[in-house]
């Protein structure tokens, strides 16, 4: 490693590293496109007019639904990408 | 469901705050802050989330006390997972661990 001759680099590292991040993208990444989903779903429902200011549930549960999985992102993202981006 | 409809010009500054706090992010990234890159990284994340679930989840218009309880009872048990987590790994006794 730059600036640490002695140190040895232990693959078992990477592998552990490697096995969360594609785990964790991945699970990401599938939940993301059953959003996808539903909301062309939201969409289609919209446009046939099933919506009203009154009942409007599956528009907010769906938005829901869809932070939470940007709030994974929020935190995947730093710290699959940029954890050591100082080094 | 909800009566309090809010303004498209919150939510697009919300969307600006957030795109700023993603730039900082990286930024601060950049900087060899030691030890403190990772927390920094969190506090950063956290704050993020914590606006997303205040504005975008409408939480901060809810007059539901339940929602709030389950909110805060996520967060203490994701304080203490992360909690635990690092009690363990940082008194681990691996001499090149990068924490």
């Amino acid at each position: 490693m730059p600036g640490h001759p002695e140190a040895k680099i232990d693959p078992r590292h990477a592998q552990i590293f490697f096995s969360l991040y594609f785990a964790m993208t991945g699970m990401h990444a599938l939940h993301m496109i059953i959003g996808v989903g539903i909301f062309g779903v939201l969409i289609f429902m919209a446009w046939r007019g099933r919506f009203t200011p009154e009942y409007h549930t599956p528009l907010e549960i769906g938005g829901l639904y869809w932070h939470f999985v940007d709030i994974v992102w929020i935190y995947l993202f730093p710290l699959l990408y940029l954890i050591d981006r100082h080094k | 469901m909800a009566e309090h409809i809010l303004s498209s010009k919150l939510y697009w500054a919300i969307w600006a705050i957030l795109i700023c706090l993603t730039v900082v992010t990286a930024l601060v990234a950049r900087v060899d802050l030691g030890w403190f890159n990772p927390v920094a990284a969190l506090l950063i994340a956290t704050g993020k989330a914590t606006i997303v679930v205040l504005f975008f989840m409408h939480v901060k218009y809810t007059s539901e006390k339940l929602t709030t309880m389950v909110i805060v009872s996520a967060l203490f048990w994701l304080l203490i997972l992360l909690a635990l987590s690092l009690a363990d790994y940082s008194t681990r006794p691996i001499s090149q661990n990068c924490m």
